[in-house]
């Protein structure tokens, strides 16, 4: 029998789950950065491959929709910090061995990137918005100024938003895979996974929310060919963790039978790969609108749980583990402990 | 670089968590929270049983996969030592240095929200004063120094004892040293 | 711990504060403000966190309490303070602390304290005493008081005609042990324990769990003993630390030590393992115990204590191997089983054939230092002593047996009619002791109080008198016997909170309405400790700046080996055979007795301490309260499995008179007996004013409801006690 017990108390994020690393904020940025960088791929290719007239959902609205949901990563993100006031401390170095230090400055490059995309696509994809810009009294001028100008930076903006997608789109798995002391995340397949999940949600939202079927089924059958690189990623990812050292095999017990492992097979492996898998597969010759948007929206939860999954997985697995005797609980009392706080 | 290591002797340490206390009286650390904790380990049945105890904190490791992960460089090592800081005025509160830890030596110093971990005393250090849990253990089981020094009682220990580290697995390469 | 942090506790357990979120984002860290800090001011006194005395030294930093560390200069300590000690400002910022006189009023038919001035306090508490010496003599005033500033109300009570003064050091604690000595070596082992262990080359350990027990230079001394690789053996029926730190762990049956005693001991004389030329110049009764002992072999022993012969034999020749550098410890919570005189007399008998007292690794002699009493008339004789009582049960009972007074309280006619208590939580302290002082609270004229916190015990007061802390206070020096001679002075290093007085100002001015000046003619108590330090040489403002003082040694630490050596007994010698015992018409050799078996399903009861905790006085100190807020009950996994209870489970423990204790969470471990169950003495607390402590966890003191008590000296029994368990439902 070997009991390993703390002596003393220990209230921290290994002990006491309210006290998570990353909790709902982080999974959110996660999802909406890979969900962006998804758009942006798939913008930058339509515009590139001259598709804009067979995918103008794509081409015009995505870098719209894409700038909204980076901003509101880039909230949550905000909000999981807690010291807060020193965010721009963030801009003052880059720090070259920290993922997250290359992620910021990444970020700052994806928006000038995404904003011309998206007044770019203003005029077509918008055309009230645009009109109503246009319009205004002193500024309108500026703004059709802005707008002109955009319009030439199409071409160099679409490239760049393609690799910047790309490089968003990776870094998501990159920043956790990037952590040795979490032996969940610590493997190379996280940020092939992301990115592709990145991509497939992308796709995903062209399927939703484009009003052309052509668009719909075009983007279907990407994010048909997609789930199934997913799928292999996800297959590689477990063996490879298997087959890996004692603490990769604990860690992916996590999904198999630990306390990730509901939520993965029950939500993630249905909503967000098998079901849209089917479904997608089953309109490969014509798309329909109700299958195809209830296929869109599992995959884009499905890719939610994904960095729910992920995000929990890596916190709950290590290389240490410390067990209370004594119910840390009662810490509460002391008025230190923060109240519990959602986690997956 | 000036390597600092702590040695603790597992065979006199008799678990009492003064050392706990005392850091947390010293660095003022918030309620609730603990820079440095105590293991009680058993192994057997009875009546065939071994216990041991092992005070732990941050290890200071020579490769403080922490410092690496940090975005604004808060979180550094001290005068050209092994010694890990947080510079509270830079820290963001991203975490990143908690996720890059693998003996979650870290905490969020709440409520303030910076990130707080075992500085090795570094203000002590400094003046040439051992850490506080080292100078306040009662069973005297502890010890500070460089260990690249033979002359040290450090050096001496892991010279002339069969010790052990926590986890070297992960590569970081940590500094905290226990005595078998 | 943070000072706000001190302040937010107030705040929080006072009703509710507000904590800006973002507040101090540009602060630096801690150790960042403290490599620019300045020195702290640091002040000296002694901690009072337990009865240990050491010498500690406050730091303030700009205005702020910051720590107390030990002083280097201070044997007791040296420079180290225990868990506790170190947590000594938690004491003085605990938000419950008493800080104002209370006075128990009748109203709208309830009971219920209210708030008083100082005036009012004290004039009620001594017009009661003043009308009960009037009724009945002064005599009939008895106290129970505990610590350094018990001195200050001996004093008072002394002067006002009463000797009546019990400390639960003795019947509760070290009576057995120091009476059982004192009949061997006519001397009992002081505090400091005089064991030499760090000369030692052999520690035996009979129960005395150190490193939990957690008396500063004595775990360090221990540690010292497993450094030089000295044999440790434990006789402990729970893996206690120091049973893991010894090569020899003997899990012995509860209650059978006096069995291994014996076969040791017959180990000893069969096998001739003691130094004859010792034996024969230095003890009296050897012929008698080598007749007595024969019968009882080690295999004797086996069938007792379950510890098989072999290993019996094996460590007492251990034992001898290294005699006299052979520490027999003699424990100190001696009070087990209602024979425990005769127990610690085992010890003494196997120590001293071993040859231990005054030799090097074994017992040292102590020394203390002569200080003066400063100039009070004599006390009156009282009409009445405490002999009258006591002896009759307990005759050889050699200082007041707090149990003899209170069941003398409790009784339908009392001598003693009021009851002053100082430091001492009896509810939690004396087994059975709540409702004998709930009988005693409807005859006494009165029961004041004086605590630092609203413990179990002032819940039975009529008056509350509230003592400021040991860091806000002068107490008498201390001054004990020692192996290095020395003095500690405790002053106040921090303003006094509230309105929460010194003892010595209470003392005084209770003596003043007592008409009892003469006993008090100083005017500040810091004047007496000048007064006498003068006279040692010193000043008060010079232990202000030393803490501690050192005088030279008059006698050396060891008998010289080969010397015949001089005892304080009646033949001055160690009498392993005892005249006064069998005069007074007890067994003038140890016998064994059997205890009660525990009943099917019950499980031993066996308690003791925590190192986080001391007694039942630390458990709301919020610093200590980090490190253990809850006592755990230990199961063996074979127990916990028959009742089907799971780690860390919350179940209630039911006593074999079918007491139930308060919820405790359930620890699955190998480290104990299976027939027996562990839980740290002091948690359970029921006084509501304690508001991190109320309610965490089960109080062994109201499970230890069977108590025998020592024939001898009257100590209360308390570990003849068994327990089932309570499952309860799932919170
Ligand atoms: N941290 C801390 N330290 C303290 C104190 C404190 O409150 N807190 N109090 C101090 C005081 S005043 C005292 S008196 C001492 C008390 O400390 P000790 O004198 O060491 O107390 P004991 O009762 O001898 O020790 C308890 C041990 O006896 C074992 N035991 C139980 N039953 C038996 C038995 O039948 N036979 C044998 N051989 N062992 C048995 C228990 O398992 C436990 O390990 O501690 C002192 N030190
Ligand atoms: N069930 C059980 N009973 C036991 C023991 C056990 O292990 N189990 N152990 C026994 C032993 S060994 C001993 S020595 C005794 C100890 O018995 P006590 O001396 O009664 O110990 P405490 O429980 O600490 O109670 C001390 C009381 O004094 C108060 N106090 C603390 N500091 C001060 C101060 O500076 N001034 C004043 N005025 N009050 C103060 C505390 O608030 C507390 O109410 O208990 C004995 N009783
Ligand atoms: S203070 Fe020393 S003896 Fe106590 S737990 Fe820490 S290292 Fe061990
Ligand atoms: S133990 Fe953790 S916090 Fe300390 S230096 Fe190593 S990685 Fe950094
Ligand atoms: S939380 Fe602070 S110290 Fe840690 S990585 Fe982020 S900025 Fe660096
Ligand atoms: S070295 Fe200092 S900061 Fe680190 S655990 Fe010890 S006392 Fe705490
Ligand atoms: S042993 Fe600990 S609690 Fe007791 S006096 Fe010394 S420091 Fe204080
Ligand atoms: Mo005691």
């Amino acid at each position: 029998m070997h009991e390993e017990l703390l002596a003393s108390v220990m209230a921290n994020p290994s002990v006491v789950p309210q006290m998570a690393i990353w909790g709902w904020q982080i999974a959110v940025y996660l999802f909406l950065g890979g969900f962006t960088a998804g758009l942006m791929v798939f913008s930058g290719w339509t515009v590139l491959s001259g598709r804009e007239e067979q995918a103008p959902f794509a081409a015009r609205r995505a870098p719209m929709v894409a700038f909204i949901a980076l901003s509101l990563g880039m909230t949550t993100l905000f909000l999981d910090l807690s010291h807060k006031l020193n965010v721009w401390r963030f801009y003052t170095t880059l720090h070259v061995t920290s993922p997250m230090s290359w992620g910021s400055w990444v970020l700052v490059l994806v928006f000038p990137a995404l904003i011309v995309a998206a007044l770019d696509g203003l005029p077509l994809g918008f055309p009230g918005l645009a009109a109503r810009l246009t319009g205004l009294p002193k500024l309108g001028k500026w703004a059709g100024g802005l707008l002109g100008l955009c319009r030439r930076l199409r071409g160099p903006a679409a490239l760049l938003n393609v690799a910047l997608g790309m490089a968003l789109g990776i870094y998501t798995g990159i920043l956790l895979s990037s952590f040795n002391a979490r032996p969940f995340w610590h493997s190379a397949l996280l940020g092939p996974l992301f990115l592709v999940s990145g991509l497939s949600t992308g796709a995903a939202m062209m399927v939703l929310a484009s009003p052309k079927a052509g668009e719909r089924h075009m983007f279907g059958r990407i994010d048909l060919g997609l789930i199934v690189l997913e799928s292999a990623i996800l297959g590689l990812y477990m063996s490879d963790m298997l087959t890996g050292d004692l603490v990769q095999q604990q860690a992916v017990g996590f999904l198999l039978g630990g306390a990730g492992a509901r939520l993965f097979w029950l939500g993630f492996v249905p909503l967000g790969l098998g079901v849209p898998l089917l479904l997608e597969a089953a309109m490969w010759r014509r798309s329909l609108l109700i299958p195809g948007a209830l296929a869109a929206l599992m995959v884009l939860s499905g890719g939610f749980l994904l960095r729910g999954i992920v995000i929990a997985g890596g916190q709950e697995t290590g290389w240490v583990t410390l067990q209370n005797q004594f119910n840390p609980a009662l810490l509460g009392q002391l008025g230190a402990i923060p109240a519990p706080d959602p986690r997956f | 670089m000036t390597r600092y290591a702590m040695v603790i002797d597992t065979k006199t340490c008799v678990g009492c968590t003064d050392c706990v206390d005392a850091c947390r009286m010293e660095n003022d650390v918030p309620a609730g929270l603990c820079y440095d904790w105590v293991v009680e380990a058993t192994s057997g049945t009875y009546p065939d049983l071994s216990t041991e105890f092992r005070s732990e904190r941050c290890n200071h490791c020579s490769h403080p996969t922490c410092v690496e992960a940090c975005p604004t460089g808060a979180s550094q090592t001290w005068n050209a030592s092994n010694i890990v800081v947080v510079d509270a005025t830079i820290c963001t509160g991203c975490k990143a240095c908690i996720a890059a830890c693998p003996y979650d030596a870290r905490l969020i110093m709440m409520p303030d929200g910076y990130i707080g971990k075992c500085t090795f005393c570094v203000q002590r250090v400094a003046k040439g004063l051992d850490p506080a849990c080292v100078s306040v253990c009662p069973a005297r089981a502890m010890y500070f120094g460089l260990p690249d020094d033979p002359g040290s009682e450090v050096g001496r220990l892991l010279a002339t004892r069969d010790w052990y580290t926590l986890a070297p697995e992960t590569g970081n390469q940590p500094n905290v040293y226990y005595l078998r | 711990m943070q000072r706000r942090d001190f302040l937010k506790l107030s705040a929080t357990l006072g009703g509710g504060a507000l904590l800006g979120p973002l507040a101090g984002c540009a602060r630096e860290a801690a150790w960042q403000r403290m490599m620019q800090a300045g020195p702290a001011k640091v002040s000296r006194t002694v901690c009072n966190m337990c009865f240990w005395s050491c010498a500690a030294e406050m730091h303030v930093q700009d205005g702020t309490p910051w720590k107390i560390t030990g002083n280097p200069d201070d044997p007791h300590c040296a420079g180290r303070l225990c868990t506790r000690g170190t947590a000594g400002l938690g004491a003085y910022y605990d938000p419950n602390r008493l800080v104002k006189p209370l006075l128990r009023v009748n109203r709208g038919g309830g009971q219920e304290f209210s708030v008083v001035r100082w005036d009012d306090a004290l004039d009620f508490t001594a017009g009661k005493l003043q009308k009960l010496a009037a009724e009945h003599g002064p005599d009939r005033v008895a106290a129970m008081v505990h610590g350094a500033g018990a001195a200050h109300f001996a004093h008072l009570l002394r002067a006002f005609g009463t000797d009546a003064l019990a400390e639960p050091a003795f019947a509760q604690c070290r009576g057995p042990r120091d009476t059982g000595f004192f009949l061997t070596f006519g001397q009992g082992i002081s505090s400091p324990e005089q064991t030499d262990m760090e000369n030692a080359r052999c520690v035996v350990l009979i129960g005395a769990h150190i490193g939990e027990n957690l008396h500063n230079s004595q775990v360090r001394s221990f540690a010292d003993a497993i450094r030089n690789d000295a044999t440790i053996i434990t006789v402990d029926p729970r893996f206690s630390v120091a049973a893991g730190k010894a090569r020899h762990w003997l899990p012995i049956k509860p209650g059978t030590d006096i069995a291994l005693l014996l076969g040791w001991i017959n180990v000893i004389i069969s096998e001739r393992l003691y130094d004859p030329g010792h034996v024969a110049r230095n003890t009296l009764g050897f012929a008698e115990l080598a007749g007595y002992i024969a019968p009882f072999t080690p295999e004797w022993a086996y069938g007792e204590t379950g510890i098989e012969a072999a290993r019996i034999r094996e460590t007492a020749r251990i034992m001898a191997l290294h005699a006299p550098a052979t520490v027999v410890h003699p424990g100190r919570h001696a009070v087990w089983w209602g024979d425990d005189t005769q127990r610690a007399r085992a010890m003494a008998i196997l120590a001293g054939l071993l040859g231990v007292w005054g030799a090097k690794g074994g017992y040292y002699l102590a020394e203390r230092v002569a200080v003066p009493d400063y100039p009070t008339p004599a006390y009156p004789v009282p009409k009445s002593s405490w002999r009258d009582l006591t002896l009759k049960q307990f005759p050889l009972a050699g200082a007041p047996v707090t149990n003899v007074l209170l069941d003398d309280m409790a009784s339908d006619a009392p001598h003693y009619r009021a009851l002053l208590v100082y430091s001492t939580n009896l509810p939690m302290t004396m087994p059975n002791a709540p409702a004998q002082l709930a009988r005693a609270a409807q005859k006494l004229d009165l029961i004041a109080v004086s605590d630092v916190q609203p413990s179990e015990m002032t819940g039975f007061a009529d008056v509350v008198l509230p003592e400021c802390t040991y860091l806000e206070r002068y107490d008498a020096l201390r001054n004990e016997d020692e192996r290095d001679p020395c003095i500690a002075l405790r002053a106040p290093t921090l303003p006094v909170l509230g309105e929460s007085k010194p003892g010595w100002w209470i003392a005084k001015q209770l003596a003043e309405r007592l008409g009892l000046h003469a006993y008090f003619p100083w005017g500040d108590y810091s004047q007496v400790l000048d007064w006498q330090l003068q006279r040692l040489g010193s000043s008060l403002s010079e232990m202000a700046q030393v803490g501690v003082k050192h005088f030279a040694r008059q006698t050396p630490p060891y008998f010289t080996p080969g010397a015949p050596q001089e005892f304080k007994t009646p033949s001055g010698k160690i009498e392993l055979y005892s005249e006064t015992l069998a005069a007074a018409g007890f067994d003038p050799l140890p016998r064994y007795t059997r205890h009660a078996e525990r009943p099917e399903g019950f499980y031993h009861l066996n308690y003791g301490r925590a190192p986080q905790h001391s007694f039942s006085r630390t458990q709301n100190n919020p610093v200590l309260y980090q490190l253990m807020p809850e006592n755990l009950v230990w199961l063996h996994p074979l127990a916990a499995t028959a009742f089907d209870i799971k780690d860390g489970a919350y179940i209630r423990l039911v006593n074999q008179d079918g007491v139930v204790s308060n919820k405790v969470r359930v620890r699955v471990t190998e480290r104990t007996r299976p027939d027996s169950v562990w839980l740290v003495h002091g948690f359970g607390h029921t006084a509501q004013g304690l508001e991190l402590a109320y309610g965490r966890g089960a109080a062994d003191s109201s499970l230890i409801t069977r108590v025998p008590c020592d024939p001898i000296m009257g100590g209360t029994a308390m570990r003849g006690n068994f327990v089932t368990f309570r499952k309860e439902a799932a919170a």
